[in-house]
């Protein structure tokens, strides 16, 4: 009796709870579906597996879709615990859009993913992960981990995860790739070997894979950690700025402690940053350092927790832009790499006015590019794309994948050829440009039975004074240099005026002094002539007292001539020295003195007396040689 | 084949491309040609108006994107400097800019987009520079000439008494001209605004009190300085994003 009553009662417990599971569930969904008509957002969140070790990555995938009219969700958040690390988030828009019987809706909202790594074993809860929409913050939920001892469960390699980001229902096949052999254990890096350590105890080391780019080529940019053996914790990096690229982290980024001989000794090298970069614009650009601090035994200096502070050193990537020369049309500079790109297009005919959806996918090697170029029909309206990424960055090249979906209208009848979506990038390692397209073929959009009704009154053609394209050149001939930037410019302008003007004054000055030298010498030569020529004649007329003094006045203007002395302002006695002095030979001076005696005495002589000799003759020779002395001086 | 004429061929080439795509509704693709045409060094002036055509085509068609007027006033500004005195496009940039001062109107702006240069800048843009050195130069032979006549006798000597009063006076007027419009060729270019405002700026980034630059306005540069461009429009002068002003090309 009373195992059938404990029985009864077992029953009627589990009865209960039942009942009790039915009317949660339909609570659930009855609140669910309400809260969806009230365009709550639609939350999706999960990680791609539950069963990890410590040290592997988890990818944890929020994706929230929401009715635009309701506003769109946004700022997601992941909290972080001591149990996990977590990587930054990588973010992408979304756009949903359905087209049933032509009747287009859109959802709008993000995905987002992390990457976690457990760091220490047990069951641990990742989260709550966090996200605004409507002004309020909405959590939607935790990630469960139930994470084991490192090395717990063999390291079996398996099929890769698909790159298919887009589901099955997506139209392009991503996993076109054989299945991969399992990989040989990894070779000793010989990047890791030095000849010598940068700095003691420890030191970071920054190195790109090249250094000349074109803006958009991938640079790889790799930081390593070098340790004198030891126990440390790393604390407090700073991650290498670089605002001139595009960042993108690569997978294995941190690689384990490997043994390595510097300059005769043992130290432990690891890669600890491994990042894509993808430069912004040509020139000389800076990578920026790296900083962490070591706290171990011996490692002191002025880092968190006394550690040891540690910087890599800058580095420089020259950029430039692909050569210009054969540049297609529409090529976007940055637009690098090598793609592919395929499309869809459905459905096929349509009525007039109604809507297509074109599906693109491009694929390849390198920052997979944001826009393509597509072709412009008349009555064909391409709408905002929908796009998707997938990027794999374990090869250590970034790659992947970027699906565009457009809403295309069509409002002229008839068959429409679409034309060709195409992408021009420049491809690296061919050094060329190429043009990656998709034909989208004839969309059939069949014709309404009655037309919009025309404008009564069409609107006034502000551009009206503008004319139609020439499309042919006229008359052109590009115009050379101003005659001013030429060097001989300004010389010819102030020169010539100056060449004139300082010939002349050259010329004048010439003719001035040849005048004045001609003038002096003539009058002097003149003057001693003509005294001496009277002289001759008072002679004759024995005039003894005029033919002295015109004898003197010859000898006057022969000194002052030849040097300059005015004989008659001194005493007879001093006529001698005072010539010497004035540079005159001591005998010719002596012979000026004489002379000037002689027409003394001659002048006071009685009657037609005469002086011994011939003064006269003697005041010829003595004016003659006075004209040499000039002429030498 | 010369390089003018394999330029000329290549302009021919681009403007009949570029023609084609605009018969075919292709805007788009027609400005990508022109762009693409600039972008490699060509300069052509009748490829420069086609670009301001195509423009003024999505403009019609109301496919316009923002800073569409202020590039197709870049484009006619570039013909005229190409070729000055071209009528189709100076018709052309004055229908451009007077939408602009029409929309600007309507957003309760301010309907100025051209604005008086200063009476310095004024003067010496009264002719090309070409004119200016030209005139100088004769200038200075009728004042070199004068300067020997002046010594001759008869009718030679009062030539160049005449000679000496007007070749000094014009050297004295031309020659500061013609460097003034040498040094302004030398350190600025012409610029049109091709952003729908563009906001003056100091050289640290920071607004000034300095009016905003409208769509299609025609403006000096003078200088560049990372991100920034120093600009003189009308008597004002200041930094601006130099993504919003579009450096006209010169021969």
């Amino acid at each position: 009796m009373r195992a059938r009553r404990v029985h009864g009662g077992a029953r009627r417990v589990a009865r209960r709870v039942l009942a009790r599971a039915l009317l949660l569930v339909c609570l659930v969904v009855a609140s669910t579906h309400r809260a969806l008509a009230q365009g709550v957002p639609e939350v999706s969140l999960r990680a791609d597996t539950e069963q990890v070790e410590v040290g592997d990555i988890v990818a944890i995938t929020l994706t929230v879709l929401s009715d635009p009219t309701g506003g769109a969700p946004s700022d997601p958040s992941l909290r972080s615990s001591p149990s996990v690390r977590v990587s930054a988030p990588v973010v992408s828009t979304r756009t949903q859009v359905s087209i049933v019987n032509g009747q287009v809706t859109q959802r709008v909202g993000f995905q987002v993913t992390w990457q976690v790594t457990p760091t220490r074993a047990g069951k641990t809860d990742v989260g709550p992960v966090m996200f605004t929409w409507n002004g309020k913050r909405v959590s939607a939920g935790k990630v469960h981990l139930d994470v084991k001892p490192e090395g717990s469960r063999p390291r079996v390699r398996g099929k890769p995860r698909s790159l298919n980001p887009f589901g099955p229902g997506f139209p392009f096949n991503f996993d076109d790739d054989p299945p991969s052999a399992p990989e040989p254990p990894p070779a000793p890096d010989p990047s890791l070997s030095l000849d010598a350590p940068l700095e003691p105890q420890a030191f970071l080391r920054a190195v790109v894979d090249k250094p000349r780019a074109v803006v958009g080529e991938q640079v790889t940019l790799s930081v390593y950690l070098y340790v004198q053996p030891r126990m440390f914790q790393p604390h407090d990096p700073h991650e290498p700025t670089a605002p001139d690229f595009f960042q993108r982290p690569l997978s294995g980024g941190e690689s384990d402690m490997r043994p390595v001989v510097l300059g005769g000794s043992r130290w432990n090298a690891q890669i600890i940053r491994k990042v894509a970069l993808f430069p912004l614009h040509a020139g000389d650009l800076e990578v920026g350092p790296m900083t962490l601090t070591l706290v171990g035994l011996g490692l002191r200096g002025g880092g968190i927790r006394g550690g040891l502070v540690r910087s890599s050193r800058p580095l420089t990537v020259h950029v430039e832009e692909p050569n210009p020369s054969g540049r297609p049309p529409g090529y976007q500079v940055g637009d690098v790499g090598s793609y592919t790109l395929v499309a869809n297009v459905e459905p096929r005919a349509i009525p007039q006015h109604g809507s297509i959806a074109v599906s693109l996918l491009l694929r390849g090697v390198g920052n997979v590019p944001s826009a393509l170029r597509l072709p412009e029909r008349k009555g064909v309206t391409w709408n905002e794309a929908e796009t998707r990424e997938a990027i794999d960055t374990s090869t250590g090249v970034v790659s992947g994948s970027r699906s565009f979906t457009y809403v295309v209208k069509m409002s002229e009848p008839g068959p429409i050829d679409l034309g060709e979506v195409t992408l021009p990038y420049f491809d690296p390692k061919a050094g060329i440009y190429k043009v990656a397209s998709a034909k989208l073929g004839v969309v059939q959009v069949l014709a309404e039975t009655a037309g919009p009704a025309p404008s009564a009154s069409a609107p006034r053609d502000p551009f009206a004074a503008v004319e139609q394209a020439r499309g042919a050149p006229g008359a052109y001939t590009p115009r050379g240099a101003p005659i001013s930037d030429g060097r001989w410019f300004w010389l010819a302008v102030l020169g010539s005026p100056a060449i004139v003007l300082l010939a002349e004054g050259g010329t004048r000055a010439l003719r001035r002094a040849r005048a004045a030298r001609a003038e002096a010498r003539t009058s002097t030569a003149a003057r001693v002539k003509e005294a001496l020529a009277r002289a001759e004649v008072a002679h004759a007329a024995r005039d003894g007292t005029t033919a002295a003094s015109a004898v003197e006045r010859a000898l006057v203007a022969a000194v002052s001539g030849a040097v300059g002395v005015a004989l008659r302002g001194l005493l007879q006695g001093e006529v001698a020295a005072r010539l010497r002095e004035a540079g005159l030979e001591a005998v010719l001076a002596d012979d000026v003195a004489e002379l000037l005696a002689t027409c003394d005495a001659w002048r006071f002589l009685p009657g037609d007396g005469a002086p011994e000799g011939d003064p006269i003759a003697k005041a010829r020779d003595v004016t003659r040689r006075l004209a040499k002395h000039r002429g030498r001086a | 084949m010369s390089d003018a004429t394999d330029a000329a061929a290549s302009a021919a080439d681009v403007l009949t491309r570029g023609r084609d795509a605009l018969a075919r509704g292709e805007v788009r693709v027609a400005i990508e040609i022109y762009e693409s045409f600039a972008d490699g060094g060509g300069l052509h002036p009748d490829v420069s108006y086609d670009r301001g055509v195509a423009y003024v085509t999505r403009l019609r068609l109301g496919e316009d994107k923002p800073g569409d007027l202020g590039r197709a006033a870049a484009a006619f500004e570039e013909t005229l400097l190409l070729r000055p005195g071209d009528e189709g496009a100076e018709r052309a940039v004055e229908a451009v800019r007077a939408e602009v001062a029409r929309r600007r109107v309507r957003a309760g702006s301010t309907a100025e987009v051209a604005e008086n240069p200063s009476a310095f800048r004024a003067v010496v843009g009264l002719a090309p520079e070409q004119v200016w050195a030209t005139e100088t130069l004769v200038a200075s032979v009728v004042l070199s000439v004068a300067l020997v006549l002046r010594h001759a006798k008869g009718p030679a000597r009062l030539a160049g008494g005449i000679g000496l009063a007007l070749g000094g006076a014009a050297l004295v007027v031309f020659a500061p001209l013609t460097f003034a419009a040498s040094e302004l060729r030398r350190t600025t270019r012409t610029g049109v605004v091709v952003t729908q405002e563009a906001r003056m700026v100091d050289e640290r980034g920071l607004p000034t009190s300095q009016p905003a630059l409208p769509e299609a306005a025609r403006v000096d540069v003078l200088d560049r300085k990372g991100p920034l461009v120093r600009v003189r429009w009308g008597t004002a002068e200041g930094y601006t994003s130099a993504a919003s002003v579009r450096v006209i090309a010169r021969p």
